[in-house]
């Protein structure tokens, strides 16, 4: 602590020292909080009158339309909603396949790299990063060419990745590859931070680097794996970028409202019903929100076993 | 933020935005100076090229152009500028059809104010502006629709280019047994089986009253189903997506494709990315379904300019003037793209616009592209002025678009038939429209 700082806890001698230092400390979080109050907090307050109201015209439907207090109507009509409801299995099923395999790749990816020096890790790292710094456009246009059937270095396989029955695996090696790179991130940190004694200790013991990887670095990996899990399950049921990317390529299979995220935004931006797609946000958020809490209660149950 | 800065924009520069302003009506009727009209666009060449010549020109209008990041930012800021009920524009090109203008309350009728411009303009394009006998935007066609069709395939089974849609398939049936496909269906994009419908005579939005009049299964609608179920059910089609370029041009450079509907700016892509069959592509009419439709061009406007909702008769006046100016000799040529040169073919323009579209079709055709370029001219500038108009879509069009996506998506691959899929589109027009409180009638 400076003696500048030490000058003001003498001076508030009401304020004990420790939570002066936290109220400090907790300054630096004030530009992610106020981005937080603006761009979260905000929205969803102002939602929760958008929700109330419909717009309702009348006649030929010409001009303006009129706002009209619907009460809870928006949000019946949502949890009654079967489109929604079949777009969320849809997606909730593609999350139980991705989820684990991506959490399960990436953790390959992390113990490799954490298993090299640290120069050659250094390499692999900003290598496996580099798909999730690629913007949304820029890797659309890339799988296009790696997919397209005229233009893909792997059409001598024969297999025709815009096809609608593989639609799911097209869309599945697009998020994997986007993924992988930010999950390996998280869980090399926490690799990073295991004490070197303790994997010099294992070794002079005679433990092989599976058994040191399997024994020791995995359960110091459990916490960031049940946050990129997290991560994952919501990203995941959010759905939107690959399904969307493929609605031109495969439109039988990939419809408009083919996951909950389509459908908002089809409902919001194309059909032009904000009150309705804040209903199926508001529910969507919901779900999310409980299946977040069924995970880190199951998660820390499986911590404390 | 957009419309934040939009508005602080207006506040600067009052004069400069339009609207129904008391102190603004006061400025612009006062003989002090020019009338300022705000005009909204993406036209990045606007700003130095036509704005600046037609304030050189006169001094009755002063046009300021906002240039706009591109179509959807105009959308954008446009909805946001409507919603937040600041100043808006006095002319915003245009990003959605006629009759959603209407329906969203942005459009102003400026029927009275429009006369002057109407001589210039086809009937089609007249049509195109407006709703229920009233005018809503600027009057426009669509670049006009016609075909080409490959003269090596021709040769090849000994017939002649198609004059019908019957001849269509006949030659679709012809290529089969080599594996060629006549023509290309794209899963994603229904537009083609639209302007078929058109052309057939339908008319999916009518009003009666105080009512719409929804009309997707008649009679003519079903001329087109019929055609486009054949082509499927026969496998006459090939269906590749315009979202792959490369996999497209490919095929139709195969030598086993015979036959696609276009607009004239297609073929410069095509000459380019098509070598193999460069020079063999001749230019027809757009075949015709029967007598009836002899000499139709389909061709429906997805996007109207228009006078936003709130602008005074005197701004009214003023867009139309320079509007007049557009579509003059000089005022077209000041629209010439500096960077590459190039100007449109002008669509629904009259003879009183004195516009030679004869030379500007000259010029946009790409050289070793046509069989024969005089021939594709003459098809050119036909379709150019000679487009239908008045095909309505609707109140809703934003929502039932993507509907129709998805049902022809599924019609294409042969999940279902287009009859059905045209039955569960109308379905879901009702539908949507009684849900949002609009009167509405199945025909």
């Amino acid at each position: 602590m400076s003696g500048k700082a030490e000058e003001d806890v003498r001076e508030n001698r009401h304020v004990p020292w420790r939570i002066l230092q936290a109220l400090k400390g907790s300054t630096f979080t004030w530009p992610f909080v106020a981005g937080f109050l603006f761009f979260v907090v905000a929205p969803i307050v102002l939602s929760l009158r958008v929700v109330l109201y419909n717009k309702q015209k009348s006649g030929l439907g010409l001009g303006e339309a009129k706002e009209v207090f619907v009460g809870a109507d928006n949000l019946v009509r949502a949890v009654q909603d079967t489109t929604f409801w079949i777009g969320f299995g849809r997606v909730a099923l593609y999350a139980v396949i991705m989820v684990p395999l991506t959490q399960f790749l990436s953790m390959v990816m992390a113990l490799l790299i954490d298993s090299v020096r640290a120069k050659t890790a250094g390499k692999f790292r900003i290598l496996l990063l580099l798909p999730y710094m690629t913007p949304g456009v820029v890797s659309t246009i890339i799988w296009i060419y790696l997919y397209s059937p005229t233009t893909s270095p792997f059409k001598w396989t024969g297999i025709n990745f815009f096809d609608s029955n593989l639609v799911w695996f097209s869309m599945g090696q697009m998020a994997v590859w986007a993924g992988l790179g930010f999950n390996m991130l998280i869980m090399f940190g926490s690799l990073q931070s295991i004490p070197h004694e303790i994997i010099e200790a294992a070794r002079i013991d005679g433990a092989s680097e599976l058994r040191i990887a399997f024994s020791i670095k995995v359960p110091f990996m459990v916490s960031s794996v049940t946050f990129t899990t997290l991560f994952g399950i919501i990203g995941t049921l959010q759905l939107f970028n690959e399904p969307y990317f493929f609605r031109s390529i495969s439109p039988q299979t990939i419809t408009k409202d083919f996951t909950p995220a389509m459908q908002i935004y089809n409902e919001a931006f194309q059909v032009g019903n904000i009150n309705y797609a804040t209903a199926l946000s508001l529910l969507l958020a919901a779900v999310l929100c409980v299946a977040s809490i069924l995970l880190y209660v199951a998660q820390g149950k499986v911590n404390r076993a | 933020m957009v419309a934040a800065a939009a508005s602080v924009a207006c506040v600067i520069g009052l004069a400069a935005c339009g609207g129904s302003d008391a102190s603004q009506t006061a400025s612009s009727s006062s003989a002090s100076g020019p009338i300022e009209i705000e005009v909204w666009g993406w036209d990045k060449n606007a700003p130095k090229g036509w704005v600046a010549k037609y304030n050189e020109s006169q001094n009755e209008v002063k046009v300021n152009y906002v240039l706009q990041a591109s179509n959807t930012a105009t959308q954008q800021n446009f909805r946001n500028a409507f919603e937040a009920k600041t100043k808006l524009p006095d002319l915003v090109q245009g990003f959605a059809p006629l009759t959603t203008n209407v329906s969203n309350g942005w459009a102003e009728d400026i029927t009275d104010a429009i006369q002057p411009l109407l001589p210039k303009f086809t009937e089609g394009a007249k049509e195109n502006a407006q709703l229920n006998g009233r005018y809503y935007s600027l009057p426009g066609a669509a670049d006009g629709t016609y075909a080409i069709v490959n003269t090596d395939v021709l040769a090849k089974y000994g017939v002649e280019a198609p004059k019908t849609w019957d001849d269509v398939i006949a030659l679709g049936e012809k290529m089969k047994a080599d594996g060629g496909k006549v023509y290309n269906l794209a899963g994603e994009d229904p537009s083609g089986f639209m302007q078929l419908a058109q052309k057939a005579g339908a008319n999916w939005f009518t009003i009666d009253g105080d009512s719409w009049v929804v009309n997707m299964q008649d009679e003519a609608t079903g001329k087109a189903v019929d055609i486009i179920q054949e082509l499927i059910d026969k496998d006459l089609v090939s269906n590749q997506t315009y979202k792959d370029k490369p996999a497209l041009y490919n095929f139709f450079d195969s030598g086993k494709f015979a036959f696609t509907t276009l607009a004239y700016w297609s073929a410069t892509g095509y000459q380019t990315n098509m070598p193999n069959t460069r020079g063999k592509w001749q230019a027809i009419d757009y075949p015709s379904i029967s007598s009836a439709d002899e000499g139709k061009v389909p061709g429906y406007l997805g996007s109207a300019s228009f006078i936003p909702k709130g602008t005074d008769r005197a701004h009214q006046d003023a867009v139309i003037k320079m509007t007049n100016w557009q579509n003059t000799p000089e005022g077209y040529e000041a629209g010439r793209d500096p960077d590459n040169g190039t100007l449109g073919v002008p669509a629904g323009r009259t003879e009183a616009a004195g516009l030679d579209a004869e030379k500007y079709a000259e010029e946009a055709i790409p050289d070793n592209f046509y069989a024969d370029k005089d021939q594709a001219k003459k098809v050119i500038v036909n379709a150019a002025g000679n487009g239908m108009g008045g095909f309505d879509l609707g109140p809703n069009y934003d929502a039932w678009f993507p509907e129709l996506q998805d049902q022809w998506g599924k019609a294409v691959a042969k999940q279902i038939t287009l009859k059905e899929a045209m039955k569960n589109v109308q379905d879901f027009v009702v539908q949507d429209l009684q849900a949002k409180g609009i009167n509405v009638k199945v025909a």
